[in-house]
């Protein structure tokens, strides 16, 4: 199951070295010493990593960012379309946005009032508003956005581009997601599945963990003194070992990830250590106060991530949004959890210059129907619909203050520039100057991609 | 070393090839395939000329034009002449082929124009691995030994073996390897004192026989089963019954199940003949949760595709894991490499389609579990369960009655209560338990909103506490109201004296708000001023919710106009409570009572012009004099609904359900629990009731004996499916195929389409485990070496398709999977021959000629180093430390099947917290723990062929820092200190545990140096001799095992 050369130990010492020696993520496509040599990639890079807002539960797409005059006109009334073969639950008639929207920035973008903060910043955003996937089920949902397929274990995007990137800092992994959540799909969402296991998603905690508390596993507990009297010792033990040992190379790739462990042990907690951050920047991202504090120092430690040369990174607010009744009282709070911290992220980003190669993503794992469910009034939700919503890209080469894409006239089905989720991920991968059908991995005695044999770069939404 | 002799014995084997023959099979086939089938063969449906070049027998035949050669005779043969365009017939017509392919033939034919003998009659099942066994065989009819081979191979490429490994490192290995565990101190010392092959031999049968070999191998096997204790896939639900395959695993390996029965009861146990012993019998059936093992889509709400997605994992686990190539690819097209086509995929998926495997398919489906054993128990079992549920029927059913007829002459004194109610709350004394002045409770909001806040803390220990101040005076019945779903008694203090030692003690079923009972802590006397009410716990706190003071009876004197006559204390309580809950939730059935008292006519009219209450319009017109004549509306509208409240009418009826909610809905007027609402029922019905209970004791009484519930398939009627174009069930291609094996394997063990009569999963398995077949043995015995070696002699252990790597010794494989079927299909037989090879003794360093000769070790010349799996890492520190606990078998996971095991918000429920083999802690699909996901044991969710041995940091910071490896060696320095008196006997006694020899004298240095370090920190000895300990275990000689 593994190709990598860890199992052909005198054929292969070379992948040893960069799989070990090197620390976290030897390059697959390109190689750490080609990458590292300065070779120019294959096409153009406008991104160098990913932060991935993940709002897990399914945000609605016609309370938020796509505004449907109509369906506030036909409030109660039958949805006149055809409704989709496969519906996750029965829905009843359709049912306005209790929300009011806005135009803001000079792009004039439409944001409802749920999300005040980002409609500052709406002139950094690339709207997608027909993104459309088939699984109405959270699990097959959540698993096609995050690795491409709702039926089979596959690797993680993360892993996909930390596979195809390497890593940009030695000491820390290429992939790692924030309080990610355990359920639907959980470790198969941020998993390696069948590429080289330091692709796999390092996770920081999981969505019952709040942020502040998140730890790199095994990174600390051990006596710092004592420490380094038994690294010292293991250097001469181990060093002598090798020596009466040549025959086999995993030695001194462990030796030197000995070292990358240490480093790792620093590196990692002092990415973690928001302690040095300015008290503007901590309220900047809402870090300071009770209902944005979680998220906030999601948002934040992404940043710091992103100056760390991390290649992606993914902040989970775990399943909120899944709104099936009392859509008007859960939206409100769930966006007041996000919104500031997601603004503070994007203006962060860009006075440190750091937004023209970050491409942030801000999706859910599908949108929700036009059609009411649960009760009347307060009480009111809607339904799952992978059909057609809304996802912004910001920065990492796209397009800013744009929209692209549409439903129809009441939000349900995407109609005009669909853009499916393996477009997305094409999409994506070409920013990161990856060409979705070159990066492969070979398993099972075919070559395996983020996209199967689907999907097409969105080459209008690029810069 | 016997070169000479080993070339003579090789001069003298029989049943290869003949050149001829493998230079058709190598050289020519390929051409005829690329170039000729197009035109001449049956799977183009051409047969130009009349010949067809896909057929043995097309070939032998020739075409119109006559016989396609004469054997030794190229010039005088059509097929060279129509090559080279030499005759008027040109082949092929419009371009010939290369000078190189030419040459080929015509060597063909020079050589004797031999086919290969047996072959398919398809011309398709050509590639290696779809040929007959050719084992090595000697003249006198022996098979030939392993070393026998590898020798040859080591002679034909002049590779120099390593010498046997010296005895230390060998009886690590062969522990290790055979099972999982290292050798203890007594058992290294007894074999350095006598290390020849015999005494190997019986070490080696030694841990052959041990419970721990058939742990090992079963580990290997799981892998391979995607055994897992959960899901996984979206809705992550534990597998409660799981286990009972793995323990059936362990067993196989224990009794040496013969690997072809091992294969037959995993895919068709339930059709086996029943077994004497019920116990046989069950386990056959429990095999075949092999087959329903696997992650399901159990949300996925196109349940068709569900069925297809399911039947595809069951083929592909089974065919990659026993057969070594996919099926997979030939759901959507024909499949490009493997001779397995789109009609032979349907032809097989018809065999699962007609399983049983899902138990039903409703909006989360759920995986089979049903009773388990000989047909008459079971059914005996579901004739009774039957009975015992029309027994619970009737026995609910007269309890809804009763409950209905309480509810009825409650209604009828709907106002009665409702104005008592009132007046009774004013009277009492409530207490929110979330404004406790004083405490460390955490308040939750979060389930029903502010009225239904509780307090509660979890998952903490350390001292709980809440304190209320208030004041009051007179005696009163004090009353808490919490939810638990398991018993957390509290420690109640009233101006700090214990009133209760254990309050709230009662499980109430849920922590939900729904789960929330009054419970009373008895009379308080209470003096003028101010007191204080304390609770505390050491530890989780029950979920509190309120606090309340009833005056006692005889104080009611006091009271203003007291109840009404014959009113229900039960019955008033619980409207006490509406009214409070109505008070602060604005949807509570009487929130719109409660509003009009504040505010009669601007509620009603409120209600009415924004219709949210369905009740307000036919309350408010004409507008109520007074409270009676409003609370006797109620009263009315509640009766009526629940005249038409029968269960038959479904349909929504707001008003109707408003009115219902009224009386008989959670935070209605008569919330009562079912144990309240009996001691209301009239005496009629209660006496139907216990008429109705009786009966359902005695047919508990009847019950017979209990069989286990196991995850196993069931057979349905045969289901033949049509082809799926693109593999889309929405779109079905054509007729139905018949069920059957892949036409290109049927050739060599004829199966046809499947009889009838049989079910196909029997004629199936029959057909895989055919002495005949091509696969299934070279498969096992491909991973048994795998498993021994490290490496297997095909490398692709689970595709031996054309993709797949290509055995370097296929000799060498073919000869031990025949040994393996002559001899019983045994695998202990089969580890053991492996295991008493010297290939397998031999130094895991390469002699220099080695390295150069053969530097992929294809001639096995040395051993290969391994590192440890994650179970070995972890179960070798417990057994190193004399903490491990070997008990096996039983479940791992204390779930029931359905429960989620992780979710979104509250993490994992899995304990991994145990000393038992790491074989017995659940496998948690999609949260591996921690400690197996670093050493690459992350994914249960699909077959795993061979472990990953990546090198990775967090593996150095689990020696480092974690809490096990920590006590590890902790325990370790313990006992080194209680059994040495010396350093260096001590040194000795942590690295034979550890390294299983004594440290060299610069290790000593070294270790010495450590053990002053840690003094220097000013830690005692212990700590000493722990970072000793420590430092060993996380050393590269004992994570890489040579």
């Amino acid at each position: 199951m593994w190709t990598d050369a860890v199992h052909h130990p005198l054929a292969s010492r070379r992948d040893v070295l960069a799989a070990g020696a090197l620390g976290f993520g030897s390059l697959a496509l390109r190689g750490v010493l080609a990458a590292e040599a300065g070779r120019p990639l294959p096409i153009p890079a406008r991104a160098k990593r990913v932060i991935f807002l993940f709002m897990h539960g399914g945000p609605s797409q016609v309370d938020t960012f796509d505004w449907k005059p109509r369906l506030q006109a036909d409030d109660g009334k039958p949805f006149p379309g055809e409704r989709p073969r496969v519906v996750f639950a029965k829905t009843e008639a359709l049912m306005a946005s209790p929300f009011k929207f806005a135009q803001h920035g000079q792009s004039g973008a439409w944001v409802s009032s749920l999300f005040p903060e980002v409609a500052k910043v709406v002139d950094h955003l690339c709207f997608i508003k027909s993104l459309h996937g088939t699984n109405p089920a959270h699990g097959g949902a959540l698993l096609a956005l995050h690795t491409g397929s709702d039926t089979f274990v596959r690797p993680s995007m993360g892993a996909w581009i930390s596979y195809g990137l390497g890593t940009e800092n030695k000491d820390l992994p290429g992939f790692v997601s924030i309080c990610p959540t355990l359920g639907h799909g959980g470790v198969a969402n941020w998993s390696n599945a069948f590429l080289p296991a330091e692709h796999q998603g390092i996770p920081l905690g999981h969505a019952a963990v709040k942020a502040k508390d998140v730890r790199f596993a095994f990174a600390s507990g051990g006596d710092t003194p004592l420490q380094e009297a038994e690294m010292e010792a293991l250097r001469v033990l181990n060093g002598s070992h090798r020596a009466r040992n040549f025959h086999d190379p995993a030695l001194a790739a462990r030796m030197a990830s000995m070292e990358t462990a240490f480093r790792l042990q620093d590196a990692g907690a002092k990415v973690l250590d928001l302690s040095g951050e300015s008290a503007s920047t901590l309220a900047s991202y809402g870090v300071d106060t009770a209902k944005t504090e979680n998220f906030g120092r999601q948002c934040l430690m992404a940043r710091r991530f992103a100056e760390a040369g991390v290649r992606f990174i993914q902040c989970t607010h775990s399943y909120k949004w899944d709104q099936h009744e009392s859509l008007k009282g859960l939206h409100t709070s769930n966006a007041a959890e996000v919104d500031l911290p997601i603004a503070g992220l994007i203006s962060d980003l860009a006075a440190r210059d750091l937004l023209k190669d970050t491409l942030v993503l801000w999706a859910g794992e599908f949108g929700r129907t036009p059609t009411r469910q649960g009760g009347m009034g307060d009480a009111a939700g809607r339904d799952h619909n992978p059909h057609g919503f809304t996802v912004f890209m910001a920065g990492g080469g796209v397009k800013a203050g744009t929209s692209f894409g549409a439903t129809d006239d009441w939000g349900w089905f995407a109609t005009e520039n669909k853009v499916h989720v393996h477009d997305l991920h094409a999409t994506m991968l070409h920013l990161l100057g990856l060409e979705h059908e070159v990066l492969t991995f070979r398993h099972a005695g075919r070559d395996f991609r983020l996209t199967d044999v689907a999907g097409h770069v969105v080459k209008e939404i690029l810069a | 070393m016997r070169p000479v002799i080993l070339f003579l014995f090789l001069a003298s084997l029989v049943g290869a090839q003949s050149p001829s023959a493998e230079r058709f099979e190598n050289e020519v086939r390929p051409l005829l395939a690329g170039n000729c089938y197009s035109c001449h063969s049956e799977k183009a449906g051409k047969k130009k000329g009349g010949l067809l070049l896909d057929s043995f027998e097309g070939i032998r035949k020739g075409g119109r034009s006559g016989p396609l050669y004469s054997a030794g005779k190229p010039d005088e043969s059509l097929l060279w002449q129509v090559l080279t365009h030499e005759h008027e017939m040109r082949m092929p017509p419009k371009q010939k082929l290369g000078a190189g392919a030419i040459a080929s033939v015509r060597l063909w034919i020079a050589e004797g124009a031999e086919l290969p003998a047996q072959l398919a009659a398809t011309g398709e099942a050509m590639h290696w691995a779809f040929q007959p066994r050719r084992p090595v065989v000697a003249e006198d009819g022996a098979l030939a030994t392993i070393d026998d081979l590898l020798d040859a191979a080591q002679e034909r490429r002049n590779v120099e073996a390593s010498p046997r490994a010296d005895p230390g490192t060998l009886l690590r290995r062969v522990t290790w390897r055979l099972t999982g565990l290292p050798p203890t101190r007594d058992e290294l010392a007894k074999f350095l004192a006598d290390p020849d092959q015999t005494a190997f031999t019986s070490v080696v049968d030694r841990l052959l026989a041990s419970p721990r070999y058939a742990e090992q191998m079963a580990r290997h096997w799981l892998d391979l089963a995607r055994y897992a204790d959960s899901n996984g896939a979206d809705e992550n639900h534990c597998m409660s019954q799981a286990w009972r395959y793995r323990d059936w695993v362990v067993q196989a390996f224990a009794k040496d199940l013969s690997y072809d029965q091992f294969l037959m009861q995993q895919l068709a146990g339930d059709l086996l003949p029943e077994k004497d012993s019920a116990a046989d019998t069950i386990d056959q059936h429990i095999a075949t949760g092999f087959l329903v093992l696997g992650p399901k889509m159990l949300a996925e709400q196109d349940k068709e595709k569900l069925k297809y997605d399911l039947v595809d994992e069951q083929m592909d686990v089974l065919f990659r894991t026993a057969l070594g190539f996919s099926t997979s690819c030939a759901r959507c097209h024909d499949h490009k490499f493997d001779p397995v086509t789109q009609e032979d995929y349907y032809a097989l998926a018809g065999v699962f389609a007609s399983t049983k495997s899902l138990s039903h398919t409703n909006f989360v489906s759920q995986w089979m579990e049903r009773d388990v054993g000989p047909r008459a128990r079971v059914l005996e079992l579901a004739a009774w369960r039957g009975a015992a549920a029309e027994a619970a029927k009737k026995e609910k059913h007269a309890m809804e009655a009763a409950d209905l007829e309480a509810r009825r002459l409650l209604a009828s004194r709907f106002a009665d209560y409702l104005l008592a109610a009132e007046k009774t709350r004013a009277a009492v004394l409530t207490l929110e338990a979330e404004h406790a002045s004083n405490g460390n409770l955490i308040a939750d909001r979060s389930m029903w909103g502010d009225a239904r806040t509780v307090v509660a803390r979890t998952g903490s220990s350390g001292l709980q506490f809440a304190e209320f101040r208030f004041e009051r005076a007179g005696r009163f019945e004090l009353e808490l109201r919490a939810a638990a779903e398991e018993s957390r008694p509290v420690r109640v203090l009233l101006d700090g004296r214990e009133i209760a030692a254990a309050a709230l003690g009662a499980v109430t079923g849920s922590w939900l708000p729904l789960g929330q009972r009054w419970s009373s802590l008895g009379e308080v006397e209470l003096a003028a001023g101010e007191h204080v009410l304390r609770m505390e716990r050491d530890g989780s706190f029950p979920h509190v919710d309120k606090l309340r003071l009833v005056p006692k009876i005889d104080e009611r004197a006091a009271w203003p106009a007291l109840t009404p006559e014959g009113l229900e204390s039960v019955a008033l309580r619980a409207a006490v409570d509406a009214l409070e809950v109505a008070a602060e939730v604005k949807e509570a059935p009487l929130s719109l009572w409660v509003g009009w008292r504040a505010q009669p006519e601007a509620v009603l009219a409120e209600a009415h012009a924004a219709s949210k209450n369905p009740l307000a319009v036919a309350l408010a017109a004409p507008a109520p004099r007074d409270a009676m004549e409003f609370a006797g509306r109620l009263q009315t509208l509640g009766l009526a609904a629940m005249q038409r409240a029968e269960p038959a009418q479904f349909g929504f009826d707001a008003k109707r359900d408003a009115a219902l909610g009224l009386v008989a809905g959670p935070e209605g007027l008569f919330w009562l629990q079912a144990g309240e609402l009996e001691s209301l029922w009239p005496e009629t019905r209660r006496a139907t009731v216990l008429a109705e209970r009786l009966e359902v004791k005695a047919v508990q009484g009847r019950r017979p004996e209990a069989l286990p519930v196991g995850m196993v398939v069931e057979a349905l009627p045969r289901k033949p499916l049509p082809v799926l174009a693109r593999g889309n069930h929405l779109t079905p291609d054509g007729e139905a195929q018949p069920l059957g094996a892949p036409a290109a394997l049927s050739g060599l063990v004829p199966s046809g389409p499947f009889a009838a009569a049989e079910d196909g999963r029997l004629a199936l398995a029959r057909w895989m485990i055919d002495a005949r077949h091509p696969l299934t043995a070279r498969v096992m015995v491909n991973r048994v070496w795998l498993w021994l070696f490290g490496e297997g002699l095909v490398r692709t252990p689970s595709d031996f398709g054309s993709k797949g790597d290509r055995p370097e010794l296929p000799e060498l494989l073919d000869t031990l999977a025949e040994r393996f079927v002559r001899c019983g299909w045994s695998v202990r037989q089969l580890v053991r021959e492996i295991v008493l090879t010297e290939a397998w003794q031999r130094s895991a360093l390469p002699t220099e000629n080695a390295f150069a000769t053969d530097p992929e070790n294809a001639t096995f010349a040395h051993m290969r180093p391994f590192r440890l799996a994650a179970e070995e890492v972890r179960d070798g520190l417990l057994l190193t430390s004399g903490v491990l606990d070997v008990k096996p078998f039983g479940r791992s996971l204390a779930l029931e099947s359905g429960v989620i095991v992780t979710n979104d918000q509250s993490g994992n429920l899995a304990n991994y917290d145990s000393l038992r083999r790491s074989l017995w802690l659940p496998v948690v699909r999609n949260a591996m723990y921690e400690m197996f996901s670093i050493f690459d044991y992350v994914d249960a969710n699909g077959p795993l062929d061979r472990r990953g041995q990546s090198v990775q940091p967090q593996q150095m910071l689990f020696f480092l820092n974690s809490a096990m490896v920590r006590e590890a060696a902790a325990k370790l320095a313990e006992a080194s200190l209680a059994a040495a008196a010396t350093d260096s006997a001590r040194e000795d006694f942590i690295a034979l545990g550890i390294l299983h020899r004594r440290p060299l004298d610069s290790e000593r240095l070294t270790l010495a140096g450590l053990r002053a370090r840690v003094r220097a920190e000013g830690r005692d000895e212990k700590a000493a001799w722990a970072a000793v300990a420590q430092v060993l275990f996380a050393s590269n000689e004992w994570l890489h095992v040579d």
